[in-house]
């Protein structure tokens, strides 16, 4: 098995990489879904995968860690080629969360469902009993980790789900719609959980959403369409261009919004993605608007 | 001919240990013809609410009035005391007959048979009736179709409330046109669409019955953010050109915001705000209480007022002002919030 | 559907029932029901009741949860000892009313049958209130593991249990969403012909059925993405440990076998 895992390794930097996919196709029936679809994802960086409903943005995070078969290409995980031998180390490495808070849930309490994947890895129980613990805390449900699911909000249901995720320790997580089925505040409290992820730097991460304050706050942004790449850039320029995001069936972001008024009204500023962008460059223009008008400094 | 609740209290017996509270003595009264929005955090009873509205929940306690019919709790008259299903006497069943009233009558309890019969019949009827009229969307209504053609699950309604099939044809053509529903979809299996084109059939089945009052549960949940808006502009136009009264249940402030023409905030079973979105913006308790997270134009106002107050009274030690909060009857739009930047940077004495 | 059944479901506590093993409850379920079946007169029906209610005092479970388990089941009790009453015969006339002859054995066996029964259920239900579903499923998975040496895959058996068992209430809840729903819609059973019933049922059985196929498809992407193989070694988080407590609670159940047995 380790002869193999090595022979799969890729002999260039493979380090560096996170997720390499050249010319992949995936078919589901006559149907081809992606084609020709080559991307280069490197560690540390949370991507964000864009595009509307059937255009192969589920499809294409579920090829990284073969929940679904390509027909041809080459995928390489983490310096491993994706193979029948390789998927369930390559699984290891990925963890991936769903849109679903229920149906992911396998355990009958929060407890057992972090155990489900330690399990799978054969850990020692004091080694799972451990982890359990410290990923519990870091998601704050260690005081729910005796509780049934059906006795969780699903904002409780989806950290439980991260927890049992990040439990397993992979390099690389996928969370697949992850905030499209939570309410307002538990949204926003799982992408803090997600821009701390990226903080840590321990993380590649990749998220599948509609949602244009998730976008904005990863590093780069895809776009797919008819099963390929349209666009891949920072999420400051995409999110900017309104075709792109109509494509998407997106709208454009409310800071982004004020800021092309506020250009309108001759307040030049460039586009902002968060309020607090915003509000520093409101300020920033108005300390120098304010220098010019009492002759102050520079 | 409005909608209203009085001192309606329910629990549910069967969720664990003891029992959990649904509403708790909860009053509203909701006018008929415009758009009301349900706010409240997880198990603050808005879907419990929703449930009363077409008998699918009988209150424990209280009284409820829904256009021209009245559901109260069984036995509220006779047994003021006693919460769990009573018996209602003779009496009170000649006044429903007279009145047209539903009783809060069990199904199923112990009472002579043949006069169980007589209102298990009489009940019946009635609640079919209201049903009609009240029209219930629930979560993830596309889960819900089950016919081989997109018209056949539109007719559905009609059928089972008593139209005939020509009658039905034509009520679902209509359905179908008022939530924009390509003509040529009638004839698919409705499991071949889109998510969003599977809602709109989904709310359309439920529009086909015709029903004066459609209480929808988190109509928007896991849609794209365009088909969100297109939706809410469908039930926004439901109530302006059809006259009909909306009611959603939602946790997202930012999208009723510019629909709904009032706004309820339930906690704990009870209503804690009921008015207008400036007044509930205006109150951050009640959002705070509410579990609700302001909408993000209201968001990027706080955020500006706070930079320019917190940082203006560092640097300008001659002008120790914090921008005023944004006022919020100027609207929530971005062309009203660069407005009001602007005016707020001539107060700063900045020309732009 | 509105009254969810109580029978089955687990209710949280910290008795020192619910800290028992696994193992040592379905055991114990197994000694409980041969001495129910052992019994037969008035002094062993007694005897096994006051036990009974010992071990659902020690729960700390309120008795109206074990009423509310055996309620749906009335009828049944009430016609196992009216069958038994109005055909059983032996020992003094009690009462002879026109073609009514009830004697003192029929009677016997009346409450005899109906309490044998009666402590079944409650029983069952003290069991599966008293212990999470999984633990139990785990427990059954021990009791099992005789058939794995006939190559009986029993891991594979009892997770697919434990699964059942976490997503029965899920889909009894969904279920329940989509009878509201169609209902709201006008369906309705009363005053329909057995044929049209039929046909609505199916406004019921598509949803429903696609709802469960739709939930499978994601536990499965679920469990397989956590790197869960068919047939892959597995470690367990839980160890089941035997305590003296077991060891004391399953000796209790041989004494009123024991009597029985004397009486």
């Amino acid at each position: 098995m380790v002869r193999e895992l090595k022979a799969g390794a890729d002999s260039c930097n493979a380090s560096r990489v996170a997720v390499r996919m050249e010319h992949v196709e995936c078919r589901r029936g006559e149907d081809r879904v992606l084609s020709d679809l080559s991307l280069t994802i490197p560690e540390g960086q949370w991507v964000c995968i864009a595009g509307r409903n059937g255009s192969g943005k589920s499809t294409l995070v579920r090829l990284m860690n073969g929940l679904l078969p390509h027909s041809e290409g080459r995928i390489v995980i983490d310096g491993l080629k994706l193979t029948p031998h390789t998927c369930p180390e390559i699984r290891r490495r990925v963890g991936m969360v769903f849109a679903n808070p229920d149906d992911q849930f396998v355990g009958l309490t929060v407890e057992d469902d972090i155990a489900f994947g330690l399990e799978n890895l054969c850990l020692r129980r004091e080694e799972m009993q451990e982890r359990i613990k410290r990923y519990a805390e870091r998601l704050g449900i260690k005081h729910l980790l005796r509780r049934h699911p059906a006795t969780l909000s699903g904002g409780q249901k989806q950290r439980a789900a991260l927890a049992a995720v990040l439990a397993m320790e992979p390099r690389i997580v996928i969370v697949d719609e992850g905030t499209s089925m939570l309410d307002e505040r538990s949204k926003q409290e799982l992408l803090g959980i997600m821009q701390e992820m990226r903080a840590s730097g321990a993380y590649t991460l990749i998220s599948v959403t509609h949602d244009v304050e998730e976008m904005a706050q990863a590093d780069r942004m895809l776009v797919i369409h008819d099963g390929g790449i349209v666009a891949d850039g920072s999420p400051r320029d995409l999110l900017g261009q309104d075709e792109l995001l109509q494509m998407c069936r997106l709208k454009p972001p409310y800071p982004l919004l004020l800021s092309r008024e506020l250009r309108q009204r001759g307040i030049e500023i460039g586009d902002c993605l968060s309020e607090s962008e915003v509000a520093e460059a409101l300020w920033a223009y108005h300390l120098n608007g304010y220098r010019i008008a009492t002759g102050t400094g520079g | 001919m409005g909608i209203s609740f009085e001192r309606v209290s329910y629990r549910y017996r069967d969720r664990g240990m003891t029992p959990v509270i649904g509403l708790d003595e909860l009053d509203v009264v909701l006018k008929a013809g415009g758009m009301t929005a349900v706010l409240g955090a997880p198990g603050s009873g808005k879907s419990t609410l929703l449930q009363h509205m077409n008998g699918l929940i009988r209150p424990d306690k209280g009284r409820i009035q829904i256009m021209d019919y009245v559901i109260e709790a069984a036995g509220s008259g006779e047994r003021p005391g006693r919460r769990r299903w009573g018996r209602s006497g003779a009496g009170g069943r000649k006044k429903e007959q007279e009145q047209g009233l539903l009783q809060g009558q069990p199904y199923g309890q112990e009472r002579s048979k043949k006069s169980e019969r007589d209102v298990k019949h009489d009940n019946h009827h009635n609640i079919q009736k209201l049903r009609q009229r009240v029209g219930l969307v629930f979560q993830y209504p596309e889960q819900q179709l089950f016919e081989e053609t997109v018209e056949r699950e539109l007719m559905f309604a009609p059928l089972n409330f008593g139209m005939s099939e020509a009658e039905a044809r034509e009520a679902a053509l209509q359905a179908a046109a008022s939530v924009g529903l390509d003509e040529k979809l009638l004839t698919c299996s409705p499991f071949r669409l889109s998510s969003g084109q599977m809602r709109k059939v989904a709310l359309a089945a439920v529009l086909a019955a015709d029903p004066d009052v459609i209480a929808l549960d988190e109509p928007t949940a896991s849609l794209d953010p365009v088909s969100r808006q297109e939706l809410m502009e469908l039930l926004r136009s439901l109530c302006t050109e059809q006259g009909k009264t909306v009611l959603i249940v939602t946790h997202r402030l930012e999208e009723a915001a510019a629909y709904a023409d009032e706004f309820v905030v339930l906690k704990d079973g009870g209503v804690i705000f009921q008015g207008d979105v400036r007044q509930l913006l205006d109150s951050p308790d009640t959002l705070e209480a509410g579990g609700i997270v302001p909408p993000r134009a209201k968001r990027t106002a706080d955020v500006i007022a706070a930079t320019f107050g917190a940082s203006g009274m560092q640097i300008h030690a001659g002008q120790r002002q914090p921008a005023a909060a944004y006022p919020l009857e100027i609207g929530l739009d971005a062309s009203d919030m660069a407005d009001w930047c602007v005016k707020l940077l001539e107060q700063r004495g900045v020309t732009t | 559907m509105q009254q969810r059944m109580i029978f089955g479901r687990y209710i949280e506590g910290n008795s020192w029932v619910h800290g028992l093993d696994p193992r040592a409850k379905t055991v114990a379920m197994l000694l409980f029901m041969t001495a129910v079946f052992m019994v037969n007169n008035y002094a062993g029906v007694l005897a096994l009741l006051l036990f009974t209610l010992a071990v659902m005092k020690g729960s700390g479970i309120p008795l109206r949860y074990f009423i509310r388990a055996v309620k749906p089941l009335m009828f049944l009790l009430v016609f196992i000892f009216l069958f038994h009453l109005f055909y059983g015969a032996g020992g003094t006339q009690l009462l002879d009313v026109g073609a009514f002859k009830l004697y003192a054995g029929g009677l016997e066996k009346g409450v005899v049958s109906a309490s044998r029964m009666l402590l079944f259920v409650m029983f069952a239900a003290l069991l599966t209130f008293t212990t999470v579903p999984d633990r139990l499923a785990e427990g059954l998975g021990f009791l099992l593991r005789p058939l794995k040496a006939i190559r009986v895959p029993t891991d594979r058996l009892v997770l697919m249990l434990s699964i059942s068992l976490r997503f029965i209430p899920t889909i009894f809840e969904e279920a329940e969403r989509l009878w509201k729903s169609q209902v709201s819609r006008g369906l309705s059973f009363q005053g329909r012909p057995l044929s049209e019933k039929a046909r609505l049922a199916i406004a019921l059985l598509v949803p429903v059925t696609a709802g469960a196929f739709r939930r499978a498809l994601g536990l499965a992407d679920s469990m397989e993405a956590r790197g869960y193989r068919l047939g892959a070694e597995r470690t367990l988080l839980r160890a089941l440990s035997w305590s003296r407590t077991d060891t004391l609670f399953l000796g209790s159940f041989l004494l009123p076998i024991a009597a029985l047995g004397l009486l």
